[in-house]
């Protein structure tokens, strides 16, 4: 008979169960927010690139300017990726023999491109274009972070569609003199309050950011 | 109010009605004959038809399994897309491929335009390409150009999705007793290099030369240096669109062949016997349309057009007056023309004596006699402002009648001038090429050169060339595809592209344009120019022998850039003379050309012509093209038997069903088409269609691909090339798949049909001149009554910036459609094929609307193109239920893809019906373009190539719809704010305005007071379609004004 009672312990299962169903939503929701957010799944993201190129070395320690090879920036949606001929400029004479330069040298010979892997990838419906940032002073720095001090790149923001309209809502924290877009350090000039500065250059070169669906779906 | 309280009563009864009494016959406001119609089933409100308004989306034709292949592929999709979701979180690894070299000004992901041409039929059209990292990826019309001037048609925006035809010949092949082999072009040039030895030592005695028609001067230096090389050759040149009759006739007139070249800018009067000045096959087509476009605005000195022809062409669509003749009857109202108007004129003597008038029953009709009376009154009151101008397909005598009339009338030099023929020596490509048979047939041919063209296809029926072809010991066909006559030749080479090749080309005028690569031979192509210096044993390269052929008059590399640039050898143009009329003789006027308009079935007349869409055929692999709705029918995937209305009605033969076309001992059958204002006792067929070895679009027999259409060609005979008779027609019953057309899948809703007598009215606003004249606000008064128009709330936009908007002239638009190819190209629009046009599924964000209006006999047409209306206050956005449609600061509706979850409410509620869905993934389908074809074919990767980069291609499940080409204006407002400048008026033009021959659209920013488009909104004869709905469209139409001669009321 005792056989077909529910035994005392069985009680506490309605507490565990509910405990279940109630934090089940919860855990999932926190788990999806959190888990496919792209501040988790992109930011970090440091793929290796078929020639260990060292921006931490060109741009930080030798100090060249970020347009030496990404000189399209400022004209076009995308900064161009370097010819192949743009690193012989220099390693025609420099690291002649480097192991680590295999891949260019060969490229060189051989006419076929090096086949750098995309870090900053945006999906395919979204467009960007850098000359309408840069060229409007928005650093580079902003969104690639301290390029100059990474040895392998690796995205440092998430890009993701929320991150974008934070700023194109309000840019004054992320806006600079157009000159001074490639400085890796740059802050504003006798301690002024970046939002405030940010505020001026803002009027100052009417910019107004639009957030229109159509400004970067098309 | 009162008014409209009685409209709406019937509409709340039509709703309560139970389902099923739609078969019941109408109430009372569908039941009256609709003045604005759009086909014979909404004319005669068939039960069907008014089922279809029931619908959003058309019926599936009965003849097809519900998505039967669709299913299956439904399922395989969502199997990979399964097995996806289990690998990852990121994305595909992208890679960047860099240039090794970048070449100085190369900047990588944006677009350059360079000039080039396209010939066809021996005619240049002067073209600007779009590269797109070193791709061309969109067609443009060079502004420079005079036979262009802007414009571009259909067949050129779609030529670029010919470059990326993975259905291209990549490769030579060798054919013989033991079947095809693929070979390569070492192999085929050892062969040519030992073949053409040997040919060279019999001076070429036994060689044949049978090309297509071209201008190039290079070509025509190496077609010299190759008869002087083979003196015993023969060249022979065919086109099946070719117009013997034109040179024939200035032979008649003048004694020797001249060109007409038209300037019809200045005519006030223009008369077209059966000629089509706005189809490809016309000279000048472009430049025409934009002349005569521009000619007819109502605030200027407004043109008349009379059309005197067989069916409606574009230009007897925009014609005052129209009347629809047979072919063979053209002649006699030419000749009356002539004798009423030498009446009147009083020509010099040495011009000749008139025709005397025909004695004919054609004239004896009232509305034909009021009319010739009135034209030749017309024609002589605007004594050197008129033009007469014969039709390609028009026989010798008429071209010449044409000729005189102009002379009589003062025209020459003034509305008409000519040039010598170039084309001298030639006297009737059908003639010669019967020639080229019978030699074939003879075996006098051992070795015959086939440069381009497909004759075994385009030849008439009954020549059998394609049977004569393989008698051939050594025949070698150069050719883009490997199609009907290369499965006959023992070599086929494969072509190279213009837009992969070097050359050079005339307009009609003379006007000389460069042709230069876009991109090198994706095949290793070779062009016609590469292959006859080839076998000359030359060593040149294509780019050498253009730069050689035009030294005298681009001497430096300065010189050679500037036209290279500009897309013309500026003063190039042949020399303008003025030839004299010599005097004509009285025409022969046969029993047909004087009898009735009644015939008997096997005595009808049956006419030819090239498709304005796959032309001879030669596009018929071209998706785009097939899948443009024809401007007149309405159809697409298909061609059909013409009919007026009275002769089908007699022959027993149903709209739509199928026929059976017999002539001379030959037939086919195709669906039968019931075209209004068609002459009666005349069928049409448009050449082009039914092709056994296409490609995968066009029909390829030994895939299994059904061709698209019937051949005519079949039924063409070298004596009646262009009309002939004996014609008989029968009800066939044979299965065919339904006719996929267009004309009433977007029928603007079920309550404004309701009331189609008076709501057509309403969206398609027309008036006379005089009317106009006299209240210039005509369009207001068509305006359906509404309520005041009141909004609950303040808008919440203000229109500060920049204001989009667009204005669409309905009096400059020809119908012609290149808009809608050129909004495909443009926007990445997929193709959906037959079955699922059928099913209303088709995918063209623009279309053409063509409205007939008035008894079929005479009825007169109307088009009106409808982009995305960009409504400021939106339907489709209200119901959005995620936020995919949204408006913009500047006042675009937004349609962000990736938030579209494809609930087809926005489409549902927009009332012009301009929103369409992917019910597929169409861009994986066979038929479309493949962007993500998971297959290592790298022939069809080569397809997504053709992709704007700058537009998102969408996936299934999501709704889409006209921009306003956003990418342009983005692009435009971004470049403009980098170098810290405006945007002037006219530099943002949309891909269908930019296109346009007739110049009908204006865009621009409507807060831009003095802007082209600003003052079009503000023109009285603009208006906005539906505007009691107070949505406040974007786009205005200016309303059509007509000028109808005032003695014909």
């Amino acid at each position: 008979m005792n056989l077909f009672v529910f035994p005392r312990w069985a009680n506490k299962t309605r507490a565990l169960a509910g405990l279940v169903l109630g934090g089940a939503p919860v855990y999932l929701t926190f788990l999806i927010w959190y888990g496919a957010s792209p501040k988790t799944t992109d930011v970090g993201y440091e793929p290796q690139q078929p020639v260990p190129y060292s921006h931490a070395l060109h741009a930080g320690q030798l100090g060249l300017d970020c347009r030496y090879c990404h000189n399209t920036v400022e004209q076009a949606a995308v900064a161009a990726i370097p010819a192949t001929d743009t690193c012989m400029n220099c390693h025609a004479r420099v690291h002649t023999k480097s192991e680590k330069l295999a891949p260019v040298r060969e490229s060189h010979e051989t006419n076929n491109p090096v086949e750098w892997i995309k870090v900053h990838d945006l999906p395919d419906y979204v467009y960007f274009n850098h000359s309408a940032h840069v060229t409007r002073g928005v650093g580079c720095v902003t969104c690639h972070g301290r390029i100059d001090q990474m040895e392998e790149v690796s995205q440092r923001e998430p890009l993701s569609m929320g991150w974008c309209l934070d700023c194109h809502r309000a840019p004054e924290k992320n806006l600079r003199p157009p000159e001074e877009v490639t400085n890796m350090t740059w802050s504003p000039p006798d301690g002024a309050d970046p939002v405030e500065y940010g505020k001026m250059l803002r009027a100052k070169n009417n910019l107004n950011p639009p957030t229109d669906c159509s400004t970067c779906h098309r | 109010m009162s008014s409209l309280k009685k409209k709406a009563l019937p509409m709340l009864a039509q709703g309560a009605e139970p389902a099923g009494a739609g078969a019941e016959p109408a109430p009372t406001a569908g039941s009256a004959r609709p003045r604005f119609w759009r086909s014979f089933a909404e004319l005669d409100n068939t039960p069907e038809f008014r089922a279809s308004l029931e619908r959003e989306f058309a019926a599936p034709p009965a003849d097809v399994p519900p998505n039967a292949p669709e299913r299956r592929r439904f399922m395989q999709l969502m199997g990979a897309s399964l097995g996806l979701a289990g690998v990852g979180c990121r994305w595909q690894e992208d890679k960047m491929l860099p240039l090794t070299r970048r070449p100085e000004g190369t900047i990588p992901g944006s677009t350059k335009r360079y000039a080039t041409a396209m010939e066809l039929d021996g005619v240049a059209v002067g073209l600007h390409a779009t590269s797109y990292d070193g791709r061309p990826i969109k067609i443009e019309g060079n502004p420079l150009h005079p036979e262009s001037l802007g414009g571009a048609s259909a067949v050129h925006q779609a030529s670029v999705l010919g470059v990326y035809d993975p259905d291209r010949s990549d490769k030579p092949w060798r054919r013989g007793a033991g079947g095809a082999a693929a070979s390569d072009w070492t192999a085929a040039t050892t062969f040519l290099n030992a073949h053409f030895a040997k040919v060279r030592g019999t001076r070429g005695y036994g060689l044949r030369v049978l090309a297509e028609r071209s201008s190039s001067p290079t070509l025509e230096l190496l077609k010299q240096r190759f008869t002087a090389a083979f003196p015993q050759a023969r060249w022979v040149t065919y086109e099946a669109a070719s117009s013997d009759g034109a040179r024939a006739g200035s032979v008649l007139a003048f004694g020797k062949p001249h060109r007409a070249v038209l300037r019809p800018e200045a005519a006030q009067v223009l008369v077209t016997l059966d000629a089509d000045l706005f189809a490809p096959d016309f000279p000048g087509h472009l430049a025409l349309a934009r002349s005569i476009a521009k000619g007819r605005s109502p605030d200027g000195a407004m043109n008349r057009i009379y059309a005197i022809e067989t069916g409606h062409t574009l230009v007897g669509t925009m014609a005052d007056h129209r009347i629809g003749v047979r072919a063979e009857q053209v002649k006699t109202f030419a000749a009356a023309l002539d004798a009423k108007v030498s009446a009147l004129a009083k020509p010099l003597p040495e011009l000749g004596d008139a025709q005397p008038l025909p004695k004919a029953e054609l004239l004896s009709e009232a509305h034909v006699a009021k009319l010739l009376d009135a034209l030749a009154k017309d024609l002589v009151k605007n004594i050197g402002k008129s033009l007469v101008v014969a039709g390609p397909s028009q026989p010798a005598e008429v071209h010449a009648l044409a000729h005189r009339l102009n002379a009589v009338l003062g025209n020459v030099g003034r509305t008409v001038t000519y040039v010598e023929d170039p084309l001298a020596g030639t006297t009737s490509d059908i003639a010669d090429l019967k020639q080229l048979a019978d030699e074939l047939n003879k075996d006098r041919v051992d070795t015959l050169l086939v440069l381009g063209g497909n004759p075994a296809y385009t030849a008439p029926g009954d020549l059998g060339f394609d049977a004569a072809l393989g008698r051939a010991k050594t025949s070698i066909h150069l050719s883009l595809y490997d199609d009907e006559t290369s499965q006959r030749c023992t070599w086929h080479l494969n072509a190279a592209h213009y837009l992969e090749s070097w050359g050079d080309a005339r307009a009609w005028d003379g006007t000389i344009s460069l042709v230069q690569p876009l991109i090198a031979p994706i095949y290793d192509g070779r062009s016609s120019i590469e292959l006859l210096s080839l076998l000359l044993g030359e060593t040149a390269k294509p780019l050498d022998l253009v730069k050689a052929t035009h030294r005298a008059t681009l001497p430096d590399e300065r010189a050679f850039r500037k036209a290279l640039h500009d897309g013309v050898v500026a003063g190039s143009a042949y020399p303008v003379v003025t030839p004299a009329l010599v005097a004509q003789k009285p025409l022969a006027l046969d029993e047909r050309a004087v009898g009735g308009k009644k015939l008997q079935n096997g005595q009808l007349e049956v006419t030819f012509g090239p498709c304005l869409k796959v032309y001879d055929g030669r596009f018929g692999n071209l998706g785009w093209l097939q899948e443009l709705p024809e401007p007149l029918t309405k159809m697409t995937w298909d061609n059909a038997a013409l009919f007026a209305p009275a002769t089908a009605e007699e022959l027993g033969v149903a709209d739509g069903e199928p026929v059976t076309v017999t002539l001379g001992g030959k037939s086919v059958t195709l669906p039968a088409m019931w075209v209004p204002g068609r002459a009666e006792g005349s069928v049409h067929l448009a050449l082009g269609y039914g092709r056994t070895a296409a490609g995968q679009v066009g029909g390829h027999a030994k895939t299994e691909v059904t061709p698209v259409g019937a051949n005519a060609y079949a039924l063409r005979t070298v004596a009646g090339y262009q009309a002939a008779t004996g014609g008989s027609a029968a009800r066939s019953n044979a299965s065919l798949p339904r006719l996929s057309a267009t004309n009433d899948i977007y029928n603007i809703d079920k309550i404004g049909h309701e009331g189609a007598e008076e709501r057509a009215p309403e969206l398609v606003r027309e008036a006379t001149l005089a009317e106009y004249k006299k209240d210039p606000h005509f369009v207001d008064t068509k305006e359906e009554p509404h309520p005041p128009l009141l909004s609950l709330w303040v808008p919440p936009v203000s229109y500060e910036g920049h204001k989009w908007g667009m204005a669409i002239d309905l009096n400059k638009c020809t119908g012609c459609s290149a808009c809608i190819t050129a909004c495909q190209a443009e926007n990445n629009i997929p193709v959906v094929g037959k079955t699922h046009v059928a099913e209303g599924r088709e995918m063209l964000w623009l279309r053409v609307d063509r409205y007939y209006q008035g008894e079929p006999e005479s009825a007169q047409v109307t088009f009106q193109p409808i982009p995305c209306q960009q409504c400021e206050n939106a339907p489709c956005e209200q119901v959005c239920p995620v936020g995919a449609t949204m408006h913009s600061r500047e006042g675009l509706n937004d349609m962000v893809y990736n938030r579209c979850i494809g609930t087809r409410y926005c489409s549902n509620n927009c009332p012009y019906k301009v929103r369409r869905f992917n019910f597929f993934n169409y861009n994986v389908k066979e038929i479309g373009i493949t962007p993500y074809t998971p297959t290592d074919d790298p022939k069809m990767k080569v397809k997504s190539m053709v992709f704007n980069p700058e537009v998102t291609v969408r996936s299934r499940g999501v709704m889409e719809k006209c921009t306003f080409c956003v990418q342009r204006i983005q692009n435009a407002k971004i470049k403009s704010k980098n170098v810290k400048q405006g945007i002037p008026d006219g530099t943002i033009r949309t891909a269908c305005q930019e296109t346009c021959p007739a110049d009908a659209i204006v865009f621009g920013d409507l807060n831009d007071s003095g802007s082209q488009v600003a003052a079009a909104h503000q023109a009285p004869r603009a208006y906005a379609l539906l505007g009691g709905l107070n949505n406040y469209p974007r786009v205005r139409y200016l309303g059509r004004v007509r000028n109808p001669n005032p003695e014909l009321g």
